[in-house]
């Protein structure tokens, strides 16, 4: 059984059709690299994918139980699914460290002590020991990427999903976000990660899936795909960001 | 490194102090006003000036807590008339709910357009007159009708303006970072006191200072309803009894400069010290109310 | 005819370009929808009064009886708005521009005039303007109508003075949300300061002042009824007469005549709140926004 499964899922901005019957499985331990061209739907699937966008149609499957039910609580589901976004999204107002915490005292309801050594371990897990204390505004674009992998790791996710999580930053801080997930990889965690970073596509993901106007084109191997792309968008694709 | 000294703030203020202490005393010099009648009576104003402090405070205190919830309300308009969705994707709302948040907003709405459209002087004298028409001899605590008519009407005031501050904070709080606590599943509610709430609050610290000085300002109004406070005591006592109108007026100055200027300035300073980096927008200074 | 061309003395191509419509079919509907709304509040709460009146909370013929009374305090009052808002404007932008210089002096000056004014209830500024400029000048002016005309408009003058002091601050946060790279980048073009601060600076300081300066106008609107303390027979002074001689008639008169004279007030910043908002949206450039606090 897969740990998720997306199938025929469907979304509607206004009379703008963004998801077309999306099918995508992920197993467990595996990291999925979904690239494509900008605008056709990466990062609606990844939120509809949490329930932060409600999906239109279709089912999202966690370990095999439907989740988009009105039966089961959207904030439950995304506590099973951690999200790392593409401008990281840090509070603002609260340190590295009561970033962390935050949620894992008022979602998970741990006291204050066990938050805090927990988010300890996640922090030092991304190498920023040593900046618990600073505020969003006083890191770097990297330093606050990685901050916002420990807050959606120390939930302890099922699945893990990146939203473009190196497009906004300056290029001398890309390699060590980049690390951080690898390292994250081996270790064995589930991650969907939509991403043009093509060096990491190619060692880290055991699978690419090319995704265009809605829909899965073409997914495989990162050999099959950038090597013999047996569509021609992704052969279009790949052409142009391989150049 | 000389001309950077002249600009930092501290210097300004202590020129501004320096000039206007100085402007005191030589006009008086001067003999435009009398030196030694202000010095002599600048105490008896202090209990009048007490008496808008406490009005003003209190009524403030209790507007921010009627305030809040409006606010609320007015930051989160049901969806048709949603024009910043912090959320930019949200689930429709069910029916009950839908039934209770238009009457809601709508009512919000109301009240805010009202009190702000309306001038505090015609609010005072409407509250006033109905205070009196209904309860003759009101006398509750041992203060008396203009007390208490005054705090009615200051307090319904300062709810309003409060509530339209509070609503422009939880506005300016960016959709990322409830999309953020959303992600990490937190509740609504919880979103809004671990993330709107004080990152709003923060926001909306300077406009509540101003909203507190406006109040204090508006309460001067009160004077015509006969409520003993500074102006009252200005106007009353030291102009006309005492037949001194220069020396009421800069006496009166007096109190509301020491009392405003300070007040903003310390505002200003420690929030500047206290502000977290990083959060922080670019504010235009409110209009004066009335 | 050759084809447009680029070149130095050609002609260039005429280029029609039309601005992206702000008028977007959302927009337009949202607005009706509201104006819709606010017309309807307006007719259900005139037919709530009405219904009152008729079930005799109210005596119905008497608040009748007050409108063309009313109307007059009314239109002495738009006028005193039309005469503050220039004067305060006008001093309000220079001592606004003054506090964005480099001049020490100047800069403190204009501080000070701000500080002052910022801090003075408008009540006490009028009721001082009366007072003082009545001690000051009976000795040089002997005619009494005369007298009382000049002080009457001194304490006009207070209030434009007051709300200058709003305005220069609303000027000042204008002129400074302007980035410096802004005029950098208009001098490196080699435009002279004055040219800088006309074509580049004013008009995005006064794009994103003009909501703040609108809730400005409606404050001063406001502001007027205070001119009733010192006589003036604006629309609240008018309310203070009709009470003299209302409450004899009938003891709710004065609860009466301040809720009528609440609405013609409500009705007239609204009307200014709506045009101010039609003016922002026809200035609105995309990018050009201030935080409405």
């Amino acid at each position: 059984m897969s740990t998720l499964s997306i199938r025929a899922v469907e979304k509607w901005y206004g009379a703008l059709h963004v998801l077309r019957g999306v099918d995508l499985d992920v197993e467990k331990s595996q990291t999925v690299c979904i690239i494509g061209p900008s605008g056709s739907g990466k990062s609606t699937l990844l939120r509809c994918t949490n329930l932060l966008v409600a999906p239109d149609g279709g089912e999202i499957l966690l370990d095999g139980v439907r989740v988009n039910s009105p039966s089961i609580r959207p904030e439950w589901v995304r506590q099973q699914i951690g999200m790392v976004f593409q401008s990281f999204h840090l509070f603002t107002h609260l340190t590295a460290l009561r970033n962390v915490t935050l949620g894992l005292v008022r979602v998970k309801k741990l006291d204050r002590t066990a938050a805090e050594a927990k988010a300890l371990q996640e922090l030092e897990r991304v190498g920023l020991g040593a900046k618990l204390h600073a505020y969003p505004a006083q890191l770097s674009g990297g330093q606050q990427q990685r901050v916002a992998i420990a807050r959606a790791l120390a939930m302890d996710p099922k699945i893990l999903l990146f939203d473009e999580p190196t497009s906004a930053l300056d290029p001398e801080y890309i390699r060590e976000v980049l690390d951080v997930m690898a390292q994250l990889a081996k270790d064995g965690m589930t991650m969907v990660v939509v991403s043009h970073e093509m060096s990491f596509a190619r060692e880290v993901a055991d699978r690419i899936v090319f995704f265009d106007q809605g829909q899965v084109v073409e997914q495989g191997t990162p050999e099959e795909i950038f090597d013999r792309p047996g569509h021609d968008r992704t052969k279009a694709f790949v052409g142009k960001i391989l150049r | 490194m000389g001309a950077t000294v002249l600009r930092s703030p501290a210097v300004g203020i202590g020129a501004g102090v320096a000039i206007s202490v100085l402007l005191f005393f030589a006009l008086g010099e001067l003999g435009f006003y009398s030196l030694p009648f202000i010095l002599q009576y600048l105490p008896t104003g202090v209990g009048p000036a007490e008496a808008s402090l406490e009005l003003t405070t209190l009524s403030f205190l209790i507007g921010f807590g009627l305030a809040l919830p409006l606010g609320v309300i007015r930051a989160y308009p049901p969806r048709i008339v949603r024009k910043h969705p912090n959320v930019p994707h949200r689930a429709a709302d069910s029916l009950p709910k839908k039934l209770l948040a238009w009457p809601l907003y709508g009512f919000a709405t109301a009240y805010v357009a009202v009190i702000r459209g309306t001038p505090f002087l015609v609010q005072v004298f409407l509250v006033y007159y109905a205070v009196i028409f209904a309860y003759p001899r009101l006398m509750l605590f041992g203060l008396s009708a203009p007390f208490w008519a005054g705090l009615l009407a200051l307090t319904i005031n300062t709810t309003g303006y409060q509530a339209e501050a509070l609503r422009g904070g939880f506005q300016s709080v960016e959709g990322s970072q409830i999309e953020a606590a959303r992600a990490i599943g937190m509740t609504k509610f919880q979103t809004f006191w671990s993330v709107t709430f004080p990152q709003g609050i923060r926001l909306v610290t300077l406009p509540l200072t101003n909203e507190w000085i406006s109040n204090f300002k508006t309460s001067a109004i009160l004077s015509y309803i006969a409520f003993a406070e500074l102006f009252f005591w200005s106007r009353t006592y030291i102009a006309y009894q005492l037949a001194r109108p220069i020396e009421a007026f800069v006496m009166i100055a007096i109190f509301y400069l020491v009392i405003n200027v300070t007040l903003s300035r310390v505002v200003c300073y420690v929030e500047a010290r206290r502000r977290i980096p990083g959060l922080g927008t670019q504010i235009m200074p409110g209009p004066h109310r009335v | 005819m050759a084809a447009p061309s680029i070149h130095p003395g050609g002609t260039p191509a005429p280029v029609t370009m039309r601005p992206a419509s702000r008028w977007t079919r959302a927009a337009v509907l949202a607005r009706a929808l509201r104006v819709g709304i606010g017309v309807a509040a307006t007719l259900a709460g005139y037919g709530f009064i009405v219904w009152l009146g008729t079930v005799g909370v109210y005596n119905l013929a008497y608040a009748k009886g007050l409108v063309p009374a009313l109307w007059q305090g009314f239109v002495l009052s738009v006028l005193i708005v039309a005469v503050v808002i220039p004067i305060g404007f006008a001093v309000g932008f220079f001592v606004g521009w003054a506090r964005t210089l480099r001049n020490p002096i100047v800069r403190g000056l204009a501080s000070v005039y701000v500080d002052f004014f910022r801090s003075m209830p408008p009540i006490v500024l009028i009721a001082f303007a009366f007072l003082l400029g009545l001690i000051a000048l009976r000795t040089t002016i002997a005619d009494p109508f005369l007298l009382h005309w000049i002080i009457l408009w001194l304490g006009v003058l207070a209030l434009a003075f007051h709300t200058a002091a709003y305005q220069a601050e609303i000027v000042r946060a204008g002129i400074l949300s302007v980035p410096s790279s802004q005029s950098e980048a208009a001098q490196s073009l080699g435009l002279t300061r004055g040219q800088t601060m006309l074509r580049v600076v004013l008009p995005q300081a006064f794009r994103v002042s003009l909501p703040a300066l609108g809730n400005e106008f409606s404050s001063v609107i406001k502001d007027t009824s205070l001119l009733s303390v010192i006589g003036w027979l604006e629309l609240s002074g008018l309310a203070l007469v009709q009470i003299y001689s209302g409450i004899l008639v009938y003891p709710l008169a004065p609860v009466v005549i301040w809720l009528e004279v609440a609405v013609f007030y409500f009705a007239i910043t609204f009307a200014l709140n709506s045009s101010v908002r039609v003016l922002e949206n026809s200035f609105k450039v995309p990018g050009l926004e201030a935080a409405r606090l």
